[in-house]
């Protein structure tokens, strides 16, 4: 060994690096981006000289008009000079502010995952809390919650005599010994970072971490339950209950539906969702090709790349991967990019393999919602129980205004007209089933407005996706499989809507057609009244809001 | 033709200039210590490029010639990778290829076999299958043939522990490497 180590140079040379034209690649690359980060700061240096220029000129410009407004009090109040002193600035300083230094400590232990901006946009949390047990006290110092990811900064301190490990994680390790809940109900939701974190010393015996789960937004309130049961190699029981207001968080979100799919040489992508928070855009994709499992190099996994409005490599993101039975691989993925203050029209996305760079494919798709002018007509129509209400117009998609007081749910693939619930990671995540062993998972519930139905454990095969596909032939009321956003309408909003569920129907990134369903009794009988809004749409909220409104008093006889 | 010129020479105190040339000498190596780190190569390359950037923006700051400057690359290289590792993005990558090494089982095993042949390649195979604090080590000692204490310096741990640490990795390195050979 000790011969083969001298020699490794040469051998690993040999194994990882002998084409030897990637050197060149290599540094072409380097120089490239050196080019661009110089012509980057040039452009910033112009910039500040700019906008110091311009402010030299408002500045000026500013003191003129403070003299002479000066000089024109004192003309009309030269007798009570003391009026003037009045004159004199009374804004009190108080910049100062004790928050900006919470939670640095992260920062400079590359723990921070988004606090400092969640920070600065302002929705972190005022929690604090300590909980001890077995002489080991879990003081939770930081939490944030941005509407995709909630973030827990901890700190450790052992008073104790037993010592504490530092240990790694893997996924399963860390929701063994963290457990989470909302409303003390286990939550659809991956386990974000803090998988594999080793925990960071500050001092002897005292340790800080941070945690984060990938968390769709439950409600506007709700408590976030975290039981920890093993903390650094010593077992105990921490349990937090962290109250959770979303109220800040409302306008500082964006979910975009761009259902765009793309096809590459094996297999192909579609982005389902791009979530803007403060803390990350976040991409859910799902991306289909060729297993491509290598002994030596490992998984050879598609990542990818923003490109606009400036190159960023991405973090990856598996959530789950099945194997199709074609061979190929499905694997449903949430990408994560570092926070943007702007939303572009269109993003462009670069899909390379992780182990040697190369491009699969880029494809560029539009994240607007809001196109065109609209021309207004309406008509609807009770024909039996349904109401079918049109909205005319020229524009093609549903404007941003009105998607904003829609609150998203969760994106899933269904049959048309049906509604899928109990869907996620816990089928296979909390039973002995893994990716490739789905027989073992749990049982879960396919519902439709108008059934119900439980799928029995020694039914399911394959994932999730194929089995509704095997299954919606059965269904009374399927049409085609469609990648559909549910959605919930924001009841606070539109508290007339109480009682109604709402659905999307997309084609490519245009929303076709909005459904509100209410069931009611008549007669005994249950009867579902389903309103069908179609689209191209107004951009009238009003018009919306009317309709919604007629809709909420009409009786349906 | 870099190389040639010497480690001698002085920086040129004009960034762009000594950035490239930096680069030239020093790309590669930085890629592959990057690798060694993340055994990936998308994000070697992405880390590689990091760090001439971080070069660039503090050259003013650096004082040294050329071989303190490799070593000044080396530095930012390991701790842009290891900021890489505490990093969520990295988890979840780590994820991701947790999962789709799941699949593994299912995959055919000629090629594995076929590997096993090449007993070289079972030793680069081994070396990064190390954990981070012993691969780092192997890689830095033999691969680029650092001194101890310029680990020492490099890692900002103390010498001490930089030869129990490499002790433990060839051990390890060893016990893997049973019935290998």
């Amino acid at each position: 060994v000790e011969d083969h180590l001298k020699d490794i140079r040469r051998i690993a040379d040999k194994v990882l690096f002998k084409d030897h034209s990637h050197e060149k690649d290599i540094i072409y690359k380097i120089n490239q981006r050196v080019r661009q980060s110089t012509n980057q700061v040039k452009r910033k240096q112009h910039g500040i000289a700019q906008y110091l220029l311009n402010f030299s000129i408002l500045t000026i410009i500013a003191v003129l008009l403070v003299i002479f407004t000066m000089n024109k009090w004192e003309f009309f109040d030269h007798e009570n000079s003391t009026k003037n002193t009045s004159l004199a600035s009374k804004i009190s300083v108080n910049s100062y502010d004790p928050t900006t230094f919470k939670g640095l400590k992260y920062t400079a232990a590359s723990l921070d995952y988004g606090l400092e901006r969640a920070r600065k946009v302002g929705i972190t949390q005022d929690f604090q809390k300590t909980v001890t047990s077995n002489n080991v006290q879990f003081m939770v110092e930081d939490v944030y919650y941005d509407g995709a990811t909630f973030v827990v900064a901890y700190r450790i301190k052992n008073q104790g005599t037993e010592k504490l490990r530092e240990e790694s994680f893997n996924p399963q390790d860390r929701r063994n010994v963290f457990e989470i809940k909302v409303n003390n109900i286990k939550p659809n939701g991956t386990y974000g970072g803090g998988m594999n974190t080793s925990e960071k010393k500050i001092a002897p015996n005292e340790y800080i971490g941070v945690f984060n789960i990938y968390l769709e937004k439950p409600e506007d309130n709700f408590i976030f339950n975290l039981s920890v049961t093993s903390l650094m190699g010593i077992k105990g029981e921490w349990n937090v209950n962290i109250p959770v207001s979303t109220k800040k968080i409302k306008d500082s979100i964006a979910t975009f539906y761009p259902n765009y799919n793309t096809k590459f040489k094996d297999g192909e992508i579609t982005v389902n969702k791009v979530l803007y928070t403060p803390s990350a855009i976040i991409f859910d994709i799902d991306l289909i090709k060729k297993s491509t499992f290598n002994k030596f190099m490992g998984s050879n996994t598609i990542q990818f790349s923003l490109l606009n409005p400036k190159p960023e490599a991405d973090g990856g993101g598996g959530r789950q991967a099945i194997q199709l039975k074609d061979g190929r691989v499905m694997g449903e993925s949430m990408v994560y990019f570092s926070p943007k203050d702007t939303i572009p029209k269109e993003l462009t996305l670069r899909a390379y393999n992780s182990k040697d760079g190369s491009e699969v494919h880029r494809f560029t798709f539009p994240l607007q919602v809001w196109s065109g002018d609209s021309k207004k007509s309406k008509k609807g129509a009770l024909k039996d129980n349904e109401l079918v209400v049109h909205v005319g117009g020229k524009s093609l998609i549903i404007p941003a205004k009105i998607i904003k007081n829609v609150e998203s749910v969760k994106k899933i693939k269904i049959p048309v007209e049906g509604i899928v619930r109990g869907i996620d990671n816990d089928a296979f995540l909390n039973g002995e089933a893994s990716p490739t062993n789905m027989e073992k998972a749990k049982a879960f519930v396919y519902e439709t407005a108008l059934t119900k139905m439980k799928i029995k454990e020694d039914q399911m095969v394959g994932n999730t996706q194929h089995y509704l596909d095997k299954y919606k032939q059965k269904m009374k009321h399927s049409e085609s499989n469609k990648s559909v956003p549910v959605s919930k309408v924001n009841l606070k909003k539109y508290p007339q809507l109480k009682g109604y569920d709402g659905m999307m129907k997309t084609k490519g990134t245009n929303i076709t057609e909005y459904y509100l369903i209410k069931s009611f009794k008549k007669g005994g009988k249950k009867r579902i009244i389903e309103v069908k809004i179609q689209f191209p749409a107004s951009d009238d909220e009003s018009f919306l809001l009317k309709m919604i409104s007629s809709l909420a008093t009409a009786k349906f006889n | 033709m870099m190389e040639n010129m010497g480690t001698k020479m002085a920086l040129t105190r004009n960034p762009k200039i000594d950035v490239e040339m930096l680069a030239g000498l020093y790309g590669y190596e930085v890629y592959k210590l990057a690798y060694f780190y993340l055994k990936d190569k998308g994000m070697a390359e992405d880390i590689t490029q990091e760090v001439f950037v971080t070069c660039l923006e503090k050259i003013d700051q650096f004082y040294g010639n050329i071989d303190q400057a490799k070593f000044w690359l080396l530095k930012i290289t390991t701790n842009k990778c290891k900021d890489i590792f505490r990093s969520w993005k990295y988890k979840y990558t780590l994820l991701s290829d947790h999962i789709l090494d799941s699949l593994k089982s299912s995959e055919p095993q000629q090629e594995a076999n076929l590997i096993k042949k090449y007993e070289k390649d079972v030793l680069v195979d081994k070396i990064l299958k190390l954990p981070l604090k012993y691969r780092e080590m192997i890689i830095l000692f033999y691969y680029q043939e650092l001194k101890i204490n310029e680990i020492s310096d490099l890692l900002e741990i103390s010498q001490n522990t930089v030869k129990s640490r490499l002790h433990r990795g060839k051990e390890k390195l060893k016990h893997s490497l049973k019935g290998e050979y």
